[in-house]
């Protein structure tokens, strides 16, 4: 059962990635997941951790951060319930772009990469309407890193005095 | 006005579990910035003359990208608190303690200068800046900003002029600003009056002789009047060397984005004494001086003719176009606007001027009068008006436009 007395296929059966699979998709799909329960403040994975999973949120917030400098992350992202996260460490070897926090009290829901292989290997059309589903989500996360690009901008140049009201004059003296 | 940007920051504290989130808006971290002036390799700060109001504006240069900025007294101050131990926030509140009141976007002004100049540490910003203002403008001012971009085209500039002065100077130019030839100056000038004083009853035929031959006499007149303006701004560059003070770049340009001239970049010689300037300010209308000189002796020597009436006519042109340069009162910043600006000790006083006008009719319905030297900008605005008003009606009625009784 999930967090809100959901069956487990139901709740999945809401999670974005899950959508276009049908009911006997979904129990196959969930028989390959792992439970697991992180404490409140707990890191789930680090930055340039080994990735090899996507974790789906059961119960609670999870907080994504990357680092910055000393003991500073700046937050990217926050994921509530029914949304999922370390979806590239399912397709990409390379260490995490990030660090995944338990805001609150949290259950996941972990898909191992292999997990993943043996879905592509044995039930590709299954395969293919989750990957079609996840670059969708791929596209709007990658809508939204630009966006926050764009605001990281204006805060740096708002922080540091920026101003748009016209290019400041130096002093000089041209004799003519 | 748009809010401020946010971000959320994540921190732990060390030796203990788990983790805070702050979220942070931009002024919080303006406020705690700390700008951090460059080593004082980099540049080079001079005080300038007290001004009417007994305050004092600074010149500060940066060697590294080689510009000038005009410190005035509340920059100066934020320039000696840019220590990079101070906030923003320190820096204000001591401002405000030490002036009485402050505008705050004085700050962000001239933080933007200082980035502009390279005059702070580690934060490069303004060519983005540019960019992103650029999107924000609306047609007509695109419309203008593309006239303005193919008008600016005629400019050109030299950049090594000062090798070129240098040189120049070295191999001879200096003499110009020996004894004898400043001796020399003079005397040209007395023989140039005698000889207008004995040609002025003949003027009327010298007139009329110009005047038979429009087209000619118009393109050496032109020639005469271009030739001497780069002589004027070569004199004024060698000035600058005479002092030992750098001549920045030389060229063309639209001055106060209008009126095509030559121009030399002195710049450097606000790292001088006012005297200095001056000086260098003076050096440029006398080549008109002593140019227009030569011409009138030339014509009381020549026989009566069409070169007499050119050379009285190229006198007459170049010592009204001395005259021009130096009545300060035009709008224009030309030599005399910038002996005004240097003996004053206002060395903006045009712009301050302009901006003071606009912003007059809305300090005088709030009750408040102009201080002192604002009554000097409200004066010099008068005078140019003025000046501007009987120029043109003297030149209309000149080339026989009627003005209604």
């Amino acid at each position: 059962m999930s967090s809100n007395g959901l069956s487990i296929q139901d709740f999945l059966h809401k999670v974005t990635f899950l959508q276009d699979l049908d009911d006997q998709a979904l129990s196959i799909f969930a028989s390959l997941l792992v439970s697991r329960t992180i404490n409140s403040g707990e890191v789930i994975f680090h930055e340039l951790d080994h990735s090899d999973a996507l974790y789906i949120v059961a119960r609670g917030r999870v907080v994504v951060s990357k680092h910055v400098r000393g003991d500073v992350d700046i937050v990217l992202t926050r994921f509530n319930p029914g949304d999922f996260f370390g979806e590239m460490g399912l397709f990409d070897a390379a260490p995490r772009s990030a660090t995944a926090h338990a805001e609150s009290d949290t259950v996941l829901w972990q898909l191992g990469r292999h997990a993943f292989e043996q879905i592509i290997s044995n039930h590709p059309a299954m395969a293919a309407r989750v990957c079609y589903r996840l670059v969708t989500v791929f596209i709007q996360r990658l809508r939204a890193t630009n966006e926050q690009a764009r605001e990281a901008i204006r805060w740096g140049l708002e922080a540091t005095g920026y101003s748009p009201d016209g290019t400041p004059a130096t002093f000089g003296r041209k004799s003519t | 006005m748009a809010e401020h940007a946010k971000l959320e920051l994540l921190t732990r504290s060390p030796g203990e579990p788990g983790f805070q989130v702050h979220e942070v808006e931009s002024h919080q971290a303006y406020l705690g910035f700390r700008p951090e002036r460059p080593p004082s390799t980099e540049w080079e700060l001079t005080p300038q003359p007290r001004g009417v109001d007994g305050s004092r504006n600074y010149i500060l240069k940066s060697h590294k990208r080689d510009n000038y900025l005009l410190l005035g007294p509340q920059e100066y101050f934020l320039w000696e608190h840019f220590d990079g131990r101070h906030s923003l926030n320190e820096i204000s509140r001591a401002i405000h303690f030490e002036f009485g009141t402050f505008d705050f976007e004085i700050i962000r002004q001239f933080l933007a200068k200082l980035y502009l100049a390279g005059l702070l540490n580690d934060v490069q910003t303004m060519g983005l800046r540019r960019s992103v203002a650029r999107g924000h403008e609306r047609w007509w001012e695109r419309a203008f900003a593309a006239i303005s971009k193919y008008w600016s085209r005629i400019t050109f500039r030299v950049s090594d002029a000062d090798h070129y002065c240098a040189v120049l100077y070295n191999r001879g130019g200096f003499l110009l600003f020996r004894w004898p030839f400043l001796v020399s100056y003079g005397a040209l000038l007395v023989g140039a009056i005698v000889a207008v004083s004995r040609l002025w009853p003949h003027v009327a035929e010298i007139a009329a002789r110009v005047a038979a031959r429009p087209l000619l006499s118009t393109a050496i007149m032109l020639a005469t009047i271009v030739f001497v303006s780069m002589l004027h701004v070569l004199v004024h560059a060698l000035a600058c060397k005479a002092y030992g003070r750098k001549v920045r770049e030389m060229g063309f340009f639209l001055l106060q984005g209008l009126l095509p001239t030559f121009y030399a970049d002195v710049t450097d010689i606000f790292l001088s004494s006012r005297r200095v300037r001056v000086m260098v300010d003076l050096s440029g209308p006398m080549v008109e001086v002593v140019c227009g000189s030569i011409a009138f002796i030339g014509a009381y020597s020549a026989e009566a003719g069409f070169a007499q009436s050119l050379l009285f006519g190229a006198g007459l042109v170049l010592w009204e176009s001395a005259l021009l340069n130096l009545y300060p009162f035009n709008f224009l910043e030309m030599d005399g606007y910038n002996i005004l600006a240097d003996l004053l000790a206002m060395p903006t006083l045009r712009q301050q001027a302009l901006a003071l006008m606009r912003r007059l009719p809305q300090r005088l319905r709030n009750g408040k009068m102009p201080d002192r030297s604002e009554w000097i900008q409200l004066g010099y605005l008068a005078l140019c008006f003025v000046s501007v008003l009987a120029y043109l009606i003297a030149h209309l009625d000149a080339v026989g436009v009627k003005l209604p009784a």
